[in-house]
């Protein structure tokens, strides 16, 4: 593993403790991070489409909302779309589950570009994640911020990924 | 820093009192007078109509001038005050004028060549840079199986780049126009305040993958997608124009016609004012015939799209499991413990795909035993290694034999009848519906839909040697038939409500309502356009009278049908048997139809009507020819 992938794993899974501890963070005031920031700024892009979740269609379960605006963010560009996919994992966190399960498909492909993974990673992406799926999904219960934690360890377990995924959305 | 300089220079250059005063200054005598039509149509005036007008937005801070709402003409000039104005703050934002309704801004610029002072619009600019669009298509969310009212569908535009971030449509960004409704409301106030406009709706804008969830996934409903023949420049005023509507707008919604279809083509009317799109729409704004009014309009471009259903791709697999597999896949779903000797990813594909319907049917609730099949199916999966091939939308269309609604018939129709009954008295029938799909319709693009007919209009005249001895005229408010398979454990259903002279059980009555609700089974007959029926059923008639009071008269009875549809012509028969307090009533029908195409048809009909109480019987056959044409 070179030194920038070292450097890159200690730094996210440093702020993955932050992220995704219970601790409250609530004077921070640093969801202005990166351009994913304003996804969930108020009637903004995603944020508007949290009113309508009325029209039947459901989010797992909400409990992210409490992880955001937590990360007391610094400038680096990991931040930029933690949000993007940690909203992309809870919308479609079943779809995740039978692909990963499955090994391929366009939710996996668009989770990866949500990650920064380049095209190249993508077969590798798949392939860890369906040997790991024992412990992205260790029961039944539906905890985006869980799966998503380890699907971040899976990345940061592998060197290749690691190197290919650079956390941050290449859209 | 520079944008601190071209504030410095434009408050030197334009920032007098004088140009702030008179903006016009610097304007033509006909460009300070002619307003732009794009500006009309981004304002949803209610008519090109520059005097006696209203806008459609309802929210005070759309607006520049407090009489805008109502007069174009003082908007149109507050506009462009407020665009050299550097003091001012607008709308919801609180922001420049530029910031706020940058679409407005580029449509006075444009028509009035004229350049407005440039303002940093962090927020906007960052907002456009995240959608990062240069496509627009529109998509419709298609009907399914059992459920008549779906046949109105849903229409939603998707912003796209045309790299599709790595050809991922997933992470694009969809637009739909959505009602607010109070959910206190009980489903008779829902109704009530939907069709009297009493809600109020908005443009939404929320990652694609979330409308794949709701229709593709969650009601299992496909979706068919057409990209606009827009310019890059038409691209970028349409999300400009949504930047205004999304922060700034609230319109009151319409069911039945300005509803969220109609909304997405007054946006569209923005970007091309020239095709003056809205105003070639139907008094029953359909969402499938606003995506025909795009069609026809050379306003879509390149191959129709489709995206299966969660429902059609679990159907395309089990389809094609060979009987062993497919007996395994039995057992899997009955069995979980079986699961741990499948090794066939294709079995377990199915499985998971079943499950994941069931999940969503459910509301993501499945029972605990439910769930643990789900689980198992998904980590014996895990543990194959093999990857299934993928499966192309086109191969799942073709294997569906399913078509949109708006590459088949159009909606309205009228037909002409001429017959004659057994007493031989020769008459002449006219028939007009506004909508949408009668049973003996062409079954392309409504494959998923029985009968769904509202606003039809009956007459009939009557002669025998050469006198007229009839008139008769019926008004159908609302007729649904919805078949489901019985194997299915689904129920089939209907409702029929009308009112005239028109019916062969009336009394001694000068008008009657009918209003008919049909409960029951049916079964496919080797296809599943092919059904025989069974419906018992309540009929409720009530007779006015030219010279007494109204009657209520109660009935019970049942429905016995049988639909057989080809591609070329079809035949609709049903016989209904009626038992009210004083009488039994009995009706048949057969009609053959032949398609010329899918807007001309001919049709031979007979019916046989009968009346019986205790004194007396009646009996009536009526035969005729005629032809439905649809437009």
């Amino acid at each position: 593993m070179n030194r920038r992938a070292k450097y890159l794993r200690s730094f996210v899974l440093i702020l993955l403790g932050l992220v995704f501890s219970n601790q409250a963070y609530a004077a921070d005031g640093s969801s202005g991070c990166g351009p994913g920031w304003y996804l969930f700024k108020e009637n903004s892009l995603v944020s508007s489409s949290f009113r309508t979740t009325t029209n039947g269609f459901l989010m797992p379960v909400v409990t992210f909302g409490m992880t955001f605006g937590t990360s007391n963010c610094s400038q680096h560009k990991l931040v930029k779309t933690e949000k993007e996919s940690l909203h992309f994992v809870t919308m479609n966190y079943f779809e995740l589950k039978s692909e990963m399960a499955k090994g391929q498909g366009e939710y996996l492909s668009a989770l990866a570009n949500t990650l920064g993974c380049n095209k190249k990673a993508q077969a590798r992406l798949n392939s860890q994640l369906k040997n790991n799926f024992k412990n992205i999904f260790t029961d039944s219960s539906v905890k985006p911020e869980n799966t998503l934690s380890e699907v971040y360890r899976t990345i940061f377990r592998d060197e290749q990924l690691t190197q290919q995924c650079s956390l941050h959305n290449v859209g | 820093m520079l944008v601190k300089l071209k504030f410095l220079i434009f408050s030197v250059l334009f920032g007098s009192a004088n140009v702030l005063a008179d903006p016009f200054l610097f304007l033509d005598q006909d460009k300070a007078t002619n307003i732009p039509s794009s500006f009309l149509r981004l304002y949803q005036y209610k008519t090109e109509n520059e005097n006696n007008n209203a806008s459609a937005i309802a929210a005070r801070e759309f607006f520049f001038s407090p009489e805008g709402r109502f007069n174009p003409q003082l908007e149109f000039k507050a506009a462009i005050k407020a665009f050299y104005d550097h003091r001012q703050i607008y709308g919801i934002q609180k922001t420049y004028a530029a910031c706020a309704f940058p679409a407005r801004k580029k449509i006075l610029e444009k028509s009035l060549k004229i350049k407005f002072p440039e303002y940093p619009c962090d927020d906007m600019k960052q907002w456009v840079q995240q959608i990062n669009a240069d496509r627009v298509s529109i998509v419709f969310a298609g009907s399914y199986r059992g459920n008549p009212a779906s046949i109105m569908g849903h229409t939603f535009i998707r912003l796209y780049h045309h790299s599709e971030r790595d050809g991922n449509p997933l992470l694009s960004y969809a637009v739909g126009f959505m009602a607010h409704p109070d959910p206190a409301d009980s489903s008779l106030v829902y109704m009530s305040k939907g069709l009297t406009g009493q809600y109020y709706g908005g443009y939404e804008i929320e990652p694609f993958y979330q409308k794949v969830g709701l229709y593709n996934n969650s009601e299992s409903r496909d979706l068919w997608e057409y990209e606009l023949n827009l310019k890059p420049e038409e691209v970028e005023l349409l999300v400009l124009t949504l930047w205004e509507y999304t922060f700034n707008s609230k319109i009151p919604y319409y069911f039945i016609d300005e509803n969220c279809s109609f909304r997405l083509i007054r946006l569209i009317d923005v970007v091309r004012p020239d095709k003056n799109l809205s105003n070639q729409l139907s008094i029953v704004v359909l969402p499938a015939e606003t995506v025909r009014l795009l069609n026809e309009n050379d306003l879509v471009r390149n191959s129709l799209k489709y995206r299966a259903s969660l429902q059609t791709k679990l159907n395309y697999k089990i389809n094609h499991l060979t009987y062993e597999q497919n007996d395994n896949y039995k057992k899997s779903l009955s069995n979980s413990m079986s699961l741990s000797k499948i090794r066939d990813p294709k079995i377990l594909d199915a499985v998971i795909d079943y499950w994941n319907i069931q999940n969503y049917k459910k509301q993501t609730n499945l029972k605990v035993n439910e769930q643990q099949a789900m689980n198992a199916a998904l980590l014996r999966r895990s543990e194959i290694h093999e990857i299934s091939a993928s499966i192309d939308d086109n191969q799942l269309r073709q294997y569906a034999q399913i078509n949109p609604p708006f590459l088949g018939h159009k909606p309205s129709y009228l037909q002409i009848h001429i017959g004659e009954t057994r007493q031989d008295v020769q008459f002449l029938s006219l028939d007009y519906a506004v909508g949408v799909h009668s049973a003996d319709s062409p079954l392309f693009g409504y494959e998923q839909v029985t009968l769904l007919e509202y606003l039809k209009f009956k007459t009939r005249l009557s002669r025998k040697n050469h006198n007229v001895i009839q008139l008769q005229s019926q008004l159908t408010l609302l007729n649904a038939l919805s078949l489901a398979d019985l194997r299915d454990f689904e129920v089939s259903w209907g409702f029929e409500s009308s009112y005239g002279n028109m019916c062969f059980d009336c009394r001694d009555s000068y008008s009657n309502i009918d209003l008919i609700a049909l409960v029951g089974a049916a079964l496919p007959l080797n296809t599943q356009e092919n059904y025989i029926y069974f419906l018992p059923s309540i009929k409720n008639q009530i007779e006015f009278r030219t010279f007494d009071q109204s009657q209520y008269y109660p009935g019970l009875g049942y429905r016995l049908g049988y639909l057989h549809r080809l591609d070329k012509a079809s035949l609709d028969s049903s016989f209904d048997r009626y038992y009210f307090q004083d009488q039994n009533s009995t009706h048949i029908h057969i009609g053959i139809n032949y398609f010329v195409n899918l807007n001309y048809q001919f049709k031979l009909q007979y019916s046989q009507n009968m009346l019986s109480d205790s004194n007396q019987k009646f009996k009536n056959e009526l035969s005729s020819i005629g032809i439905k044409l649809y437009f």
